[in-house]
């Protein structure tokens, strides 16, 4: 039964798809003329990377960077604001969750 | 005691300067998860279980109720503000409140999810002084082949929510229906899909993907071109709703009202299903049903009403017969366990102030939310002045507290990541997000129930036809499929396509050219 | 260039220090820093609340804070694979269930119940039963099974999912009584009440979320599937009372990964077990419709490889159907 249904909505997706397909390929190919890829790609990997380290350096520390480098890179801002910002809304964050909602963050080995 | 006197005794109870207190404190906190992306009602309150063991029962559950209807006040700013469902029930306010936002008429939106909420909220409260045990026995009376009629008539709601052509919005409930698939089969305990990847044993949770497709996936988006281009750029007109938009949303507050209630009762139904209904029944019964999705104030008011009264109306099972029918409730079931009070069909007549004084509490809270909240919009429309560059990282950052506070796990937030990614690319080639939440939702339920009712029937499919409620849903599931079917109909939809399709034309053009 | 290259720098810097913070601890008394449980289901269960209220009173004990952290997911198996991954030295310990221990049996879990796990303390256990309308004929067990004999395949129980103990004790005693039933898994406890309360189902075995209702008179208690009848539900006999020699496994304990030294196992086990002796968590425990019980580590770990054999037997008939 579940392998029964299971295969009735892969069926059914790949249909659905292939008429997709076939009633509009037309207007594709201009889409992504004007992407950047590379702040895209590098956004992506800081979210990976963030999800990689987050239990081992800990939430403060973690965000700290994930903010500071996204807002220097991605959003092209100045080290200062950038520094700023990022301790700014780590620590805050961390009050917020941690602190006011009892949120388990993870604290890292230096235990913040 | 008549119920003059026990109303009376409510109001006594609800009325304690600590109650008060607590009170507020509750909605406080619910506005701030319902706000804060990812960190729903379910998570937080059960963070904050612990901390009420010292107090008294009956405030613990004012505060905890508080949290959870709060919540649902608070989920939509998001949703309006930045295109990011503040919780679950929230997708679809994401629709027409954001294209709002973006025409700069923030305020208004989130004034009539305010004022909708509050109506919705205080409405169905009134119906809980009067109506609890009533309802909850017809309740009881929704067995499996019950939901599985129901949620076949919630997936024809599909045909309403999609702005594109059909056969996309149906590839993608396709998806969400097979994502509902993956994880343990809770009817046999094998697993589906998992690879042997042990989170993926309780599937894909729908607060990662929600807030990968809708939170990553639009910050990503709007990276892909914009440097330093504010994305709402247009003046902020209103603050509050205008009399224009009172009489188009006041339909909609009333009818999302009343479905939200209804389906909140249910065990398993809820806010979510109930915001997604009421959607629809607004597309329906609007005249101009081509402009939903283009920014309707209708397409706001009744989904955050539907949900509101959801929450209400779903403490009647737990009240009266001691039966939870959603996380949330669940968790507060638990609290009352630990303070010595056993929910159940005797928690009213055992434990009057309780049940009076938190009924009488809803209504306090809910006159703080409306107060907390109208002001509050000032403030949340003038975020959106705030530079994108610095926005988009705390937008991220919130997505991935959100995803990982639900379990704790690192995993979820790669699933957020890898729906991020599909998110955008959804975006780029026009897949609409919301048929495949409302599939993911709604999937695993039906099947369940499917084979639940097989079980029960010995393998006959007649089940869903000879039980009377059963027979009564599904015929309107199949006069909703029916009717969206007849050519006059279809007609509309290629007209509404066009017009939309159109408008996104427009819209990138301008992209383009503002950033030239 | 320079801009990558100053990341890079950051980074490294980072992550030196780091390396450098970690490795410092030595072999000395116990515990010098907290201990870490964790608990494979959300806040606010039965089978997280005991535990934080011993982790409180094992703290004071222990002197180093016992921090519970809660990692749902897979019926607390992902919390259990993550204990096995982590170091044996008493820092990290987690919550085991029944489930934890059956569903070795039912599917690939990331870990093995025998050689895996370090079992250290029982805290407690939560009775089963068999509940019927008490609109409904049945008055005794015995009525109950010879309708089911006269009707083969009519009468259907909800129980909250594939594999529970009352789900193999059901299929046990059909076997023992020679009678057929079709069994209805409702995804959980309170659902599968519900089914019954509503009529959808003809019975329900399950843990006590029937209690309030057995209290009110909707539902009839038929039999308890513990050793000895329920202290707060008299009136339900024991299978054993009723001659057939079946008795649910029931499992709320405290385990580590396989290989912390003896003494550990031992301190951690005491600390905990004065918890226990406290009455305030028998309320506790009364309060969430469970039963006191206790095991030693050697007790508890003759008692997990019982469970892992019996129930191993009765999934492969499930599996056979």
């Amino acid at each position: 039964m579940p392998f029964f249904s299971g295969l009735l909505i892969c069926g059914f997706a790949g249909l659905t798809f292939l008429y997709a397909f076939f009633n509009k390929s037309n207007r594709v190919e201009k889409i992504w003329a004007t992407v950047q890829f590379r702040r895209l790609i590098f956004s992506v990997i800081m979210l990976v990377l963030y999800a990689i380290l987050l239990e081992s350096i800990g939430f403060i520390m973690d965000s700290f960077f994930l903010i500071l480098l996204l807002c220097r890179y991605s959003g092209s801002q100045q080290w200062g604001k950038s520094i700023l910002c990022a301790a700014l809304s780590s620590i805050i964050s961390y009050l917020l969750f941690e602190i006011f909602l009892k949120a388990q963050l993870p604290k890292g080995v230096l235990g913040f | 005691m008549s119920l003059l006197d026990q109303i009376f005794m409510g109001f006594n109870v609800a009325f304690q300067p600590l109650n008060l207190l607590f009170c507020f404190i509750g909605v406080l906190m619910g506005t701030l998860v319902g706000v804060l992306p990812g960190l729903g009602p379910v998570a937080s309150i059960s963070l904050l279980l612990p901390v009420t063991f010292h107090m008294d029962p009956v405030s613990a559950i004012i505060m905890l109720s508080g949290i959870y209807y709060g919540a649902m006040y608070g989920g939509s700013t998001t949703s309006i503000l930045v295109n990011i469902p503040g919780e679950a029930a929230s997708v679809v306010t994401c629709i027409d409140g954001y294209k709002m936002a973006r025409q700069g008429r923030a305020g208004p939106a989130l004034g009539i999810s305010a004022f909708g909420s509050f109506i919705a909220a205080t409405f169905s409260t009134i119906v809980l002084m009067f109506m609890a045990p009533p309802l909850a026995k017809m309740a009881l009376r929704f067995g499996p082949p019950e939901y599985f009629s129901l949620m076949v008539l919630g997936l024809t709601l599909l045909t309403y929510l999609s702005s594109g052509p059909m056969s996309k919005a149906l590839l993608m409930a396709g998806v969400g229906l097979f994502l509902g698939t993956i994880g343990v089969d809770s009817l046999t305990g094998t697993t589906r899909f998992t690879f042997d990847i042990p989170v993926l044993m309780d599937g894909v949770g729908l607060v990662p993907v929600v807030m990968g497709i809708f939170g990553v996936g639009e910050v990503l988006q709007n990276l892909e071109l914009a440097i330093k281009r504010d994305i709402h750029v247009t003046k902020i007109s209103h603050l509050l709703p205008t009399h224009q938009d009172w009489i188009q949303s006041k339909g909609a507050i009333t009818r999302g009202t009343l479905i939200g209630f209804f389906l909140g009762i249910l065990p398993g139904g809820g806010a979510i299903i109930a915001s997604f209904a009421s959607y629809a029944i607004e597309k329906r019964c609007s005249k101009t049903p081509e402009k939903f999705g283009t920014g309707m104030i209708a397409g706001v008011a009744g989904p955050e009403a539907a949900n509101n009264s959801a929450a209400v109306g779903a403490f009647i099972p737990l009240l009266t017969l001691g039966i939870p029918p959603n996380a949330v409730m669940a968790i507060l079931m638990g609290a009352l366990m630990i303070h010595g009070i056993q929910p159940g069909p005797m928690l009213i007549s055992q434990h009057p102030n309780l049940f009076w004084g938190v009924v009488i509490s809803m209504y306090v809270g809910n006159a703080m939310l409306l107060v907390l909240n109208l002001p509050l919009i000032g403030l949340w429309v003038r975020v959106l002045r705030v530079p994108y560059t610095i926005l988009f990282p705390l937008i991220l950052l919130f997505c991935l507290i959100g995803s990982y506070t639900m379990k704790n796990n690192v995993s979820d937030i790669f699933v957020m990541i890898i729906f991020g990614v599909i998110g955008y690319l959804m975006r780029k080639y026009r897949y609409d997000a919301p048929p495949l939440v409302l599939a993911l939702v709604l999937g695993t339920m039906m099947e369940e129930s499917l084979r639940r009712s097989l079980l029960i029937s010995g393998g006959s499919p007649f089940i869903f036809f000879q039980r009377p409620i059963s027979a009564v849903i599904i015929l309107g599931a199949i006069f909703m499929l029916g009717s969206s079917l007849i050519p006059g109909l279809r007609k509309k939809r290629e007209k509404i396509e066009k017009i939309i399709s159109e408008g996104e034309d427009n819209e990138k053009v301008g992209k383009i050219k503002s950033i030239g | 260039m320079k801009k990558i290259f100053l990341t890079g720098l950051i980074l490294g810097s980072f992550f030196t220090a780091w390396m450098a913070a970690a490795p410092c601890m030595a072999q000395e008394k116990f515990p010098t820093k907290p201990i870490t449980l964790l608990v494979g289901f959300a806040a606010g269960g039965t089978g997280d609340l005991p535990l934080r209220f011993l982790a409180d009173s094992a703290s004071k004990i222990l002197g180093q804070p016992v921090v519970v952290i809660n990692k749902e997911g897979g019926g607390g198996t992902v919390a259990l694979g993550e204990l096995k991954n982590s170091k044996p030295d008493g820092y990290t310990i987690c919550f085991l269930s029944t489930g934890g221990v059956i569903s070795a049996n039912m599917r690939k879990i990331p870990y093995h119940p025998i050689a895996d796990l370090e079992p250290i303390i029982q805290h407690g256990s939560s009775p089963y039963g068999l509940v019927v309308r008490s609109d409904s004929p049945f008055k005794t067990l015995k009525d109950f099974i010879a309708y089911a004999k006269a009707n083969p395949g009519k009468v259907t129980y909800s129980h909250a999912g594939a594999g529970t103990p009352q789900h193999l004790v059901m299929i046990r005693l059909g076997e023992a009584a020679g009678v057929e039933w079709t069994d209805v898994p409702m995804g959980g406890g309170v659902p599968a009440i519900t089914a019954l309360l509503g009529g959808h189902v003809t019975a329900a075995a399950q843990a006590t979320e029937w209690g309030p209702y057995v209290d009110s008179g909707q539902l009839r208690l038929l039999a308890s599937f513990m050793e000895k009848r329920i202290e707060r539900y008299q009136q339900g006999p024991t299978l054993i009372e009723q001659g057939y020699d079946i008795v649910a496994p029931s499992l709320y304990s405290v385990v580590g990964p396989k290989g912390i030294p003896k003494d550990r196992v031992q301190m951690i086990h005491d600390a905990f077990y004065k918890g226990m002796e406290l009455p305030k968590y028998k309320e506790v425990l009364k309060n969430l419709n469970m039963t006191f019980a206790h095991r030693n580590p050697q007790e508890l770990g003759k008692y997990i490889e019982e469970l892992y054999e019996s129930s191993g037997k009765a999934v492969a008939k499930i599996k056979k159907k």
